[in-house]
Order: structure tokens, then C-alpha cells, then sequence
């Protein structure tokens, strides 16, 4: 970019880009300094990112969860985030140093995604080689949908690594370099560790696919290239390679964690025929899906309702989608066209039959649904693309003159002044779209006749483009008035030290009046699988109060059979809190044939029971007791709990269908709760400690490769 | 000189056909409709936009006093509805019931075309014409009212039932609410009631306009069955 005027070009983008940034922070100000609450699936993918970056600045990796439905196993909520990705420090960062932990969070989202669209904008700078054409695809991505879906889905945290991952394996393709190998395997090490990452997975196979016909020309040269950069870098390309690998580990340990049938999510598992919980019913998957309304019911008409939740691209994009229709075809405009609409027919779900074949062919499909956020996800940057492709070809043309200006300027001209007559015919739309329409027109019939300043043009498209999408977010304040955050469910409990009686139905009260009469504890959306057999088999009101009480006493055992017997003998015994435990093992000794009638039941500290500690993963109390008692404690049983009695194994017995229980012996002794194995931990904190070193990697390589650039 | 001629408007229609970005447009258009299962698409789109069925009572019994967010709800589906069922038996229905929502939602001039479509698509059944007939008596127009309370009074109330027992969008409503054919029934015993006293207020008031103070504030209700 030595040339001077394109030196003051990208000034001025760098200016706009800037002056964007504010101007979608003014619109989406009530969501950012968190007034507003967060809407749809963004709501409970805070409660995770929150409980997770809580527990960090704890010390304590939270391998399991005792807020949620008594107690969960965390590893399925930690891969919906993708816990690694270190951009999360950021909100530690933010909250650490005084800024309230909701702010921080609407900061770290509103910072990614402007992170997501400098990448946008750099993936377009290396396909057109144009920073006119780059910044107008970065500025409609930025005022797309995708920046309000940022405060309603979790989309973002698969997108921004995407479009990275895109823009490292296109800078590799045109010129294979470590940086862009190392950023694209760290854009794949953080898709890898969420726990769907086939949405990534898709796109890019269906980008691969089509780069191979498309580009089947310059496979030999790219295959040349690639073999040049792996002689000269063998080892670097290894521990690349070594990194993905490692990177997948996480996405397997819950891939047999999720075998195990623990745990289960009776909502996601419905109707699926495949043995692993983990896998989706094709119904579930139909469900979902890109629908007609969702995709044109407010993309031209009807702004004034726009939705967060709402597929919406800026007006300027579609006038030069059909502005561009006489344009000359290359191949990326025939790759771009192949690969949003493969995409869109998979969106489409049983809509159309190509999902339904991948569903039967491919067997990853069977473990995701939602398949309409394959929209955001791939179909409106790859049509925002298309568009900006056809643009700069148009562009390119006009200033070579070798179009028509004539017939042009006619074709132009009708298209503006039909979309005006539509809109006007239409009468539901805003002044701000009349005037996209005439600074749209204006803008093109400049390039025609190649008059005026550029800067200028710059200037008259950023205003185009932007002026609409001001017009329909600056009406969400109205849509969603601020309002107070709402409440996690562990606010109530999750405290340091043992939850007491009072606090636990304060919780359970809290819940009720969320979720409304006895939604509770029915139908809980993830939790193991004999608690939900609990909910299955219990009064409602018997297993909240039984629920309720932290510990319980036991003076004696009975052994129950696995096969469900005895379910109304239990339940009896847990209204009345009667005192005898039952549990699903040969093992456990029986204890006191005669006890006294009602169990003993603790919150707090007691004379023969103290707690010593309460985190997520760990639980420790001193006991006392008189004589050997059945200690239960009403949290979710779990293979992977251990218990120890003075820092020897105990063993621990799932009781009452779905607690756990153990024998103590009478005397003073410490007891101790452990979820999960020591490498289990270790595992975590060297990824807790490798992302950032990776990500610190990506940065150096990034800067030294643009400083030997420079020189 | 006529052969290169004809070879450079050859090479210009080859260029505008096949060399041009239009190409994929209509391309993606063929693959639309040979790839896009369309009735499953506006299944989808209705099942995405389905109400609450706890408010169906409401909508039915008092929706007048329905939130507009509700009603809007209900005003979205239907609407769509009547955009995405073509049989012939079955379109009149959501049509109807677009006009009631509209007429709640405060544009009587939407409901009344929506009524009128409706009618329009099957002129045997009741409900249609009570309720244009009241919207027309409730905007003091007595003379249109009398005329769709006439017509609703001569259409044989077989044909309203048979219409409301075949229609699945009727059906679908029963089940909601758990009404059985008795319920329905009696609602239009009550239906003939009623129209045969606005039939009356109407031609009354047409004919004595000093009457329209006293009557005339009376306002009625539209029904859905």
C-alpha cells in the first residue's frame, strides 16, 4: 500500500471503521452496559460463562456444577462455551478491576465481535485485493443481524473463530506462512473444544468440497506451495498438527462421558434411535431449521418490528446484489454461489432433502440441530461476499470502461427506481431506506461515469450502508425496555460453605416462581439420568423437600434392586424422612436393624458435624459422630464422585434413586467429596495455560511477519 | 460479412447468457424448486409461528381484553395461513379468522376485506357474514349491516356446521379448547339469535336515524363460531 492516495483510502476506512464501532455500540448501548437483559439462549450462555470464569478467579476448574438441577455434571455446559478460549480472561480482566461482572460480559461480547469483523475484513481484503470493496462487505457483516444476534444466541462464540480460521487458510492458500498456519490451527483448536463444532465442521467440508471443483486448476500449484513451506518447516507443521490434535481432546472426553449414559438430555435425545445420549431425533433437528418468515418478513418491510433474533442484512447489499446481475462470472463468484447455497439447502433441514441425507449418511449430523444457524453462520457472509465480489467486478469494469455506461446507467437507475416503487407500494418502510436508495444510486452512477472524489464515495456508501440499520436498532430500546438482569439460579446457592436449609428453598422457591407450579424440577434440560428417573418416579413436592436438606443422617441401609422395584417404598420413606437410606448395591452393609424413626438432617454446623469446605468439585466435613451413621448428601450421584474418610477411598453408594451415600465411622473424622480424576484437573489447567500460549504465538508471529512485510 | 455478423450477436448472447451473474440467479431459482420441498417449508414456517395455545380461550371468549402482543400472535399466524393454504375447502377458514384478529387489533378496514375474501372463497357459512354484518353496524353503517345480517340469516345452518366440522383449522380450534359439536352448535343457535336483533336494530336505525342515539351506542361483538 505504498501509493499515497490508497494510503489516505485506508485512512479514512480505519476513520469509519472507528466512527462504526460507536455508532453500533450507541444502537445496542442498552444491551452493552447490561440495563437490557439478554435475550434467548445468549441468557443461559452467560450463566455458564459466568460460573466458569467465577470459579477460575477461584482457583477452581468446574468440572461439576452443584446449582444446577441438583447438581450436573459441567463438562457438556463447559463445551458449550468452549471454556479455553482464552478471550474470556478478558471478562475476568473487566471484573477484577471493579467493572460489575453483567458489563463485563456485554464488553467481552460487544469486543468479539468487532474482533470477528476485522477478521471479516482482512478474509476480504485477501479475496478482492480491494479496501473499498473489503471495508463495504466488513460494514454490512457489522450491521447485519449477526451484531444483534450477539445479545440473543451464542452464535458468536462459533463465528469469530470461523472467520478467522477462514482468513489464515486463505492467507496460507495464497501464500503458505507459519502465521497463517499457526492462526488457522488456533481458530480450530477453539471451534474444536465447544461442544458442537460440526456447524464449523460443515461449512468447511462443503468449503472444501467446492474449492477442489472450482479451483481444480490450482490444486497442482497450491499443492506445490504447501510441499515448499512443509520442506522448509517440517517441525513447525508438526507441532501444528500435534496442537489440533490436542485440541480435540476435550471434544472426546465428552463424547464418552456422553457414552456412558450418565448423564442426558431428554430434551435434545428425544426421538433419536442411536444408543448415545448425545445424539439428536431427526424430528428435534426438523424443529429447527431456516424458515421463509424468518429469513423475509422484516428484511425489507416490517423494520419497525425487527427482532434481535431476526435475520437482517442492510438494504445496500441487495441493490447490489441486483445492480450487479449483468456482471461478468468468475470463480469465486460461482465458488461463492455453490457454497452459500449448499449451506442454505442444509438450513433448510427437511425443507429440503439434502440435510435429510446428510442425516442419514454422514454421522455427525445426528449430533446437532438448530440447523438455521447455518444462515449467520456461513449464508450471510458468503452472500455479503457475493455481493461485494460482484460490486468490485462492476468497479473494475467501469474503470476500465468496459461497460456500456449507457445501458448501465439505465440498469441502475431502474433497479433503484423499482426498489423505491416497491417500497412505496409496500408503504411500511422507514425515510432511511428512500435515501439507501438514493445515495446507493448515487454511488453507482459515480463508478459508471467515474467522476467525483473517492474519498467521497467512501463517505456516501458508509452513510448508505449504515443509515438503515440506524434507523431499525435505534427502535430496540423500545423492544426491549432496560429492565433488571434476571437471576441465576445460583445466586441463591453458590456460596462458599455449605448451603444451608433455608437457602436451598429459597432456591427452590426462586425456580418455582421462574419456571411456574412445579417446573422446578420437571423436565429438567440436562442433568443425570437418575435424577431424571427421580422426577419420573416421586411427587413433585416430596423430592423438592426431600432436595432441600443438604445432608442427611442415616442410622441404618437397605439394599434395593436395580431393576426399579420399590420406588413407592422410597418415596414414602423420603416424605417422611424415615430413618432408612435406600441403596443400589450389594455392598453396603446394613447397619441398625432397629433405628429411631426419623432421619437427622443437617444444614450447617452442627456438635458432631462441621463443613470445612464447599466449591464445585469439592466438598469437606469433620464428623463426630457417636456411632456409625449413613451420611447422604442430596447432591446428584455420579460415577466419577469419590469420597475418602480421613484421605482413604470410601466407598460411595447411590442412594435414594439419585443421591450419594457413604458410612462413617463413629469418632472424629475428616470426610471428603471429590468430583472427578486429579488428571482430569491437570488436563484442564495445562489447556487453561496452552490457549493463551498459543494465542500470545499467533500474535508474535503476526506482528513479525508484518514488521518483515514493512521492511 | 452476414456469417460475422451473425457470430458476434452469437458470441454477445452466449456472453449475456452464460458469462453473467444473472445465470446464477435463475440457476439458484430452478434449484429452488426442484430442491426445496415448498409445502414442508410453509409447514415449518406456520409451526414456528403457532400462538400459545393457552391463549386460545382467550382469542375465542375475550379478546377484546387479549394483550396486543397476544393478539398480534394470532393476527401473524393466521394471516400467514390464509397466504399458504391453497385447498379449497380449507382457505375461507383462516381468512375468517385473520379478519376477527384484525378487527381486535383495532384496523377494521383489513377485517373487513379479510371478511370479504373469506366469503368470497365460500358464501355458506354463517360466521362470515354475522361478523362483517357487526363490523359494518358497529361503524354505524346500518345499511351494509343489515344486508350481511339478511344474508347470514338465509344461509342454512347445516352448511355452518358442515363447513365447521370439515374444516381443519376449526377442528384444530375444538381440540384446543375442548369443545364437542353441541358446544358449536348451540354457539350458532345463539348466532341466529343475535342476528336476527341486529338484522332488526339495523333496518330500524337505517330507516330512523334520530333512533341512532338511543340504540345505536349499543356496540356487538364478533364471534369466531
Amino acid at each position: 500500500m505504498s501509493n499515497p492516495s490508497e494510503n489516505r483510502i485506508f485512512s479514512l476506512i480505519c476513520l469509519l471503521m472507528v466512527l462504526s464501532v460507536f455508532v453500533w455500540c450507541y444502537l445496542f448501548r442498552f444491551f452493552l452496559d447490561a440495563s437490557a437483559p439478554l435475550q434467548g439462549d445468549a441468557y443461559p450462555y452467560l450463566g455458564h460463562i459466568r460460573f466458569y470464569v467465577e470459579n477460575m478467579m477461584r482457583g477452581v476448574y468446574p468440572l461439576w456444577d452443584p446449582t444446577r438441577e441438583n447438581g450436573n455434571f459441567n463438562e457438556f455446559f463447559l463445551r458449550r462455551i468452549g471454556e479455553f478460549n482464552p478471550f474470556f480472561w478478558l471478562i475476568a480482566f473487566l471484573n477484577k478491576s471493579g467493572i460489575p461482572f453483567a458489563v463485563a460480559h456485554r464488553i467481552f461480547l460487544g469486543a468479539y465481535y468487532f474482533l470477528g469483523i476485522a477478521g471479516f475484513y482482512l478474509l476480504s481484503r485477501r479475496l478482492f485485493h480491494d479496501q473499498r470493496i473489503s471495508f463495504m462487505a466488513a460494514l454490512l457483516l457489522f450491521f447485519s443481524s449477526l451484531g444483534a444476534k450477539t445479545f440473543e444466541s451464542y452464535i458468536l462464540l462459533e463465528i469469530v473463530p470461523a472467520i478467522w480460521f477462514f482468513y489464515f487458510l486463505i492467507a496460507f492458500i495464497q501464500t503458505p506462512r507459519r502465521i497463517s498456519l499457526l492462526g488457522a490451527v488456533f481458530g480450530l483448536m477453539i471451534i474444536n473444544i465447544t461442544y458442537i463444532p460440526f456447524y464449523f465442521y460443515t461449512v468447511l467440508s462443503v468449503f472444501l468440497f467446492y474449492f477442489v471443483i472450482v479451483y481444480a486448476t490450482a490444486i497442482k500449484a497450491l499443492y506445490r506451495r504447501v510441499k515448499d513451506f512443509w520442506s522448509h518447516n517440517k517441525m513447525f507443521s508438526l507441532v501444528c498438527a500435534g496442537l489440533f490434535v490436542v485440541s480435540l481432546i476435550p471434544g472426546i472426553l465428552w463424547y464418552q462421558a456422553a457414552c456412558q449414559g450418565e448423564v442426558f438430555s431428554k430434551e435434545r435425545h428425544a426421538g433419536s434411535f442411536n444408543a448415545n445420549p448425545a445424539t439428536v431425533g431427526i424430528n428435534k433437528v426438523n424443529e429447527g431449521g431456516v424458515l421463509t418468515y424468518l429469513i423475509m418478513d422484516r428484511q425489507f418491510v416490517n423494520l419497525d418490528k425487527l427482532e434481535l433474533a431476526d435475520f437482517y442484512i442492510p438494504l445496500f447489499a441487495f441493490l447490489m446484489l441486483v445492480a450487479g446481475a449483468w456482471v461478468r462470472l468468475n470463480r469465486l463468484l460461482i465458488f461463492l454461489f455453490l457454497f452459500g447455497f449448499t449451506i442454505f439447502l442444509i438450513g433448510l433441514a427437511d425443507a429440503s432433502c439434502v440435510h435429510a441425507f446428510l442425516y442419514r449418511h454422514m454421522p455427525f449430523f445426528k449430533y446437532f440441530r438448530n440447523v438455521q444457524f447455518f444462515l449467520w453462520l456461513a449464508v450471510l457472509p458468503a452472500f455479503i461476499l457475493f455481493c461485494a465480489q460482484q460490486m468490485r467486478i462492476f468497479i473494475q469494469d467501469c474503470e476500465r470502461s468496459a461497460v456500456d455506461r449507457r445501458w448501465a446507467t439505465l440498469w441502475v437507475t431502474a433497479v433503484h427506481v423499482g426498489a423505491a416503487a416497491l417500497f412505496a407500494h409496500c408503504g411500511t418502510v422507514g425515510y432511511a431506506t428512500y435515501a439507501v436508495v438514493i445515495f446507493s444510486l448515487g454511488w453507482m452512477l459515480g463508478q459508471i461515469w467515474a467522476v467525483g472524489n473517492q474519498r467521497v464515495w467512501i463517505l456516501l456508501v458508509w452513510a448508505g450502508i449504515i443509515l438503515q440499520p440506524f434507523d431499525v436498532y435505534d427502535r430496540l430500546s423500545a423492544i426491549y425496555p432496560p429492565s433488571p438482569e434476571k437471576i441465576f439460579a445460583y445466586d441463591f446457592r453458590y456460596e462458599p460453605g455449605i448451603p444451608s436449609v433455608e437457602q436451598a428453598n429459597k432456591l427452590l422457591a426462586f425456580k418455582e416462581k421462574l419456571l411456574g407450579h412445579d417446573a422446578a424440577k420437571k423436565q429438567p434440560y440436562f442433568t443425570t439420568r437418575w435424577f431424571q428417573e427421580a422426577i419420573a418416579r416421586f411427587d413433585d413436592r416430596i423430592l423438592m423437600n426431600y432436595q432441600s436438606a443438604p445432608f442427611i443422617v442415616y442410622d441404618s441401609v437397605r439394599r434395593v434392586d436395580e431393576d426399579g422395584a420399590g420406588f413407592a417404598r422410597i418415596e414414602r420413606s423420603m416424605a417422611g424422612f424415615e430413618n432408612v437410606a435406600f441403596v443400589y448395591s450389594d455392598e453396603v452393609s446394613v447397619g441398625n436393624s432397629r433405628p429411631q424413626s426419623k432421619a437427622r438432617i443437617i444444614a450447617g454446623t452442627d456438635k458432631d458435624f462441621e463443613a470445612l469446605k464447599f466449591d464445585a468439585n469439592d466438598v469437606s466435613v469433620r464428623t463426630s459422630f457417636s456411632e456409625p451413621k449413613f451420611l447422604v448428601r442430596v447432591a446428584n450421584y455420579h460415577s466419577q464422585w469419590r469420597a475418602f474418610v480421613d484421605g482413604t477411598p470410601a466407598p460411595l453408594f447411590r442412594t435414594n434413586v439419585f443421591a450419594q451415600g457413604l458410612w462413617v465411622p463413629a469418632g472424629e473424622h475428616l470426610i471428603q467429596w471429590r468430583f472427578g480424576a486429579p488428571w482430569r484437573y491437570a488436563l484442564a489447567y495445562v489447556f487453561v495455560v496452552l490457549y493463551p500460549i498459543v494465542l500470545g504465538s499467533v500474535l508474535w508471529l503476526w506482528f513479525r511477519s508484518r514488521a518483515s512485510t514493512q521492511k | 460479412m452476414v456469417m460475422v455478423s451473425f457470430q458476434s450477436v452469437y458470441a454477445k448472447i452466449i456472453d449475456l447468457v452464460f458469462r453473467r451473474v444473472i445465470l446464477l440467479f435463475v440457476l439458484a431459482v430452478l434449484l429452488s424448486f426442484v430442491l426445496i420441498n415448498h409445502n414442508t417449508l410453509k409447514v415449518k414456517t406456520l409451526n414456528y409461528l403457532l400462538p400459545s395455545s393457552a391463549d386460545m380461550k382467550d382469542f375465542r371468549n375475550r379478546p377484546a381484553q387479549m394483550s396486543r402482543e397476544k393478539l398480534k400472535n394470532f393476527l401473524i399466524y393466521y394471516r400467514t395461513m390464509c397466504g399458504f393454504v391453497t385447498r379449497d375447502a380449507e382457505e375461507p377458514a383462516p381468512c375468517g379468522i385473520t379478519g376477527y384478529a384484525y378487527y381486535y387489533f383495532g384496523k377494521e378496514n383489513q377485517a373487513i376485506e379479510y371478511y370479504k375474501r373469506a366469503i368470497k372463497l365460500n358464501s355458506h357459512f354463517f360466521w362470515f357474514y354475522y361478523n362483517l354484518g357487526v363490523i359494518y353496524y358497529n361503524k354505524n353503517d346500518y345499511h351494509q349491516a343489515a344486508e350481511y345480517f339478511a344474508h347470514a340469516l338465509g344461509i342454512r345452518p347445516e352448511n355452518s356446521m358442515y363447513f365447521l366440522v370439515l374444516t381443519k383449522t376449526y377442528r384444530d380450534m375444538f381440540k384446543l379448547l375442548g369443545l364437542m359439536p353441541g358446544d358449536y352448535e348451540s354457539s350458532l343457535d345463539q348466532g341466529y339469535a343475535l342476528a336476527k336483533i341486529l338484522y332488526m336494530n339495523s333496518q330500524l336505525l337505517n330507516e330512523k336515524p334520530q333512533l341512532r342515539t338511543q340504540i345505536g351506542r349499543q356496540r356487538a361483538d364478533l364471534q369466531l363460531f
